[in-house]
């Protein structure tokens, strides 16, 4: 049985020297050893597993995964099931700014299997994605996602910060799961996976950044 | 020949048969193509017509092909499985698919697009690995023939039906969903209209 110390959102996190480290040199090996018919290392799987997040599942039938993180792997091996709340505890930064911006769904999601239900929590909660793609890519959803979303809300977590972005609001409810979305648009990392490997600190995620002319172009999603 | 004398023909001695439902696995095609156990078992009531299942192994992965959900309790329930070494998934599941394909003619939207990326093998299908840009060339190549092929009135019927489909997408290409709809399973169209 494998104790890996992060949940299956590795499989979107690009920085290959973080995957020994939190899932450990057996699980990594077990990887490799069941995907070698698309990968060779490491960086293969890696790259295999960030192009088609919706295959991965497939492939890890019958592993055994015990530690912290059971349940999210008993879920993700047994019905490619990931959830879709957002794993990022954002420090605080006070803002009473709304966003017209419906996206109420982790990027960790990605990685579910698209039955009817999955599909429906995607238009139910994410429903401002529709807007930049028509249907969901099954294939190299970071870059499709990198070309789709409004550059002037990438300039919003870059200026203000992705905590900023984390505590502003859409509704009655705060964009903790767009500041996931923005963070790994930008690096090809998950800010909760960044945090495990105390990646993700002070000065790279709460950063409140004073460049007001990039803030002034974001005003089309500003709500107040 | 019996049912499963021309199964066991097709796909040679090495498969085992066994008289039982597929192990829990992925469905080689999509489920919303899968019919209900229910709905099969009223058939079998009336003969003794067995359900089939092909299953392949890779390792601890179970990839299954058939065309009703797991499993009809009233039905003789015969499976058919391979054991792949770990590392030759592409070969287990094409031998799914050149069944699916060639023997029970299984239009190719049919199949499950993650099991084909799983195993590689979205080069040889790339209109089910939902690359919108071959699925409009598709539509464009068959809009070619069918403009080349001598008109006759169903000539004439599918070349306007090609250029009124071809005229929505370039408008909305969100409708080529529906057109991917219709390519998957062209009998709804007889439902709508007959």
């Amino acid at each position: 049985m494998y104790r890996p110390s992060t949940d299956p959102c590795i499989f979107l996190h690009g920085e290959a020297e973080d995957w020994p480290r939190l899932l450990g040199e057996d699980l990594v090996k077990e990887l490799i050893k069941r995907f070698r018919h698309v990968a060779r290392d490491l960086d293969d799987f890696i790259k295999y597993a960030l192009e088609n997040p919706q295959a991965v599942y497939v492939g890890l039938a019958g592993l055994k995964v015990g530690g912290r993180f059971r349940q999210d792997w008993a879920a993700y091996v047994g019905l490619g099931y990931v959830s879709p709340n957002y794993r990022t505890q954002w420090p605080f930064v006070e803002n009473g700014v709304e966003l017209d911006v419906r996206i109420q769904v982790s990027p960790c999601f990605l990685l579910s299997r698209l039955d009817r239900e999955v599909v429906y929590i995607w238009r139910n909660r994410a429903a401002t994605i529709f807007k930049w793609v028509s249907q969901l890519p099954r294939h190299k959803p970071l870059e499709v996602f990198r070309r789709a979303f409004p550059l002037e809300l990438r300039e919003l977590a870059r200026s203000r910060g992705y905590a900023w972005v984390a505590w502003t609001r859409w509704r009655d409810r705060r964009n903790k799961h767009l500041a996931e979305w923005l963070y790994w648009l930008d690096t090809g990392r998950l800010p909760h996976i960044d945090y495990l490997v105390s990646r993700c600190g002070a000065s790279s995620c709460t950063k409140i950044g004073g460049a007001e002319s990039l803030y002034k172009s974001a005003e089309g999603y500003v709500v107040n | 020949m019996s049912l499963i004398s021309q199964v066991r023909e097709r796909l040679g001695v090495e498969w085992e048969l066994v008289w039982r439902p597929p192990p829990p696995g992925v469905f080689l095609l999509k489920e919303e193509y899968l019919t209900k156990a229910e709905a099969v078992e009223s058939i079998c009531a009336r003969g003794d017509t067995p359900v089939v299942y092909i299953v392949v192994y890779i390792g601890d992965v179970v990839v299954v092909y058939g065309r009703v959900k797991p499993a009809p309790a009233k039905c003789p329930v015969a499976t058919f499985s391979k054991k792949f070494p770990v590392g030759k998934a592409r070969e287990a599941v094409r031998a799914l698919i050149d069944y699916a394909l060639e023997v029970d003619k299984i239009p190719v939207f049919q199949l499950n697009p993650d099991v084909l990326r799983y195993a590689d093998l979205c080069h040889l299908f790339p209109l089910v690995c939902d690359d919108p840009v071959e699925v409009i060339s598709h539509v464009k190549k068959s809009r070619e023939v069918s403009i080349r092929r001598p008109k006759g009135q169903a000539g004439d019927v599918f070349t306007l039906l090609v250029q009124v489909l071809k005229e929505k997408v370039d408008l909305d290409p969100a409708y080529l969903e529906i057109v991917k709809k219709v390519v998957e399973d062209p009998e709804r169209l007889r439902a709508c209209y007959v």
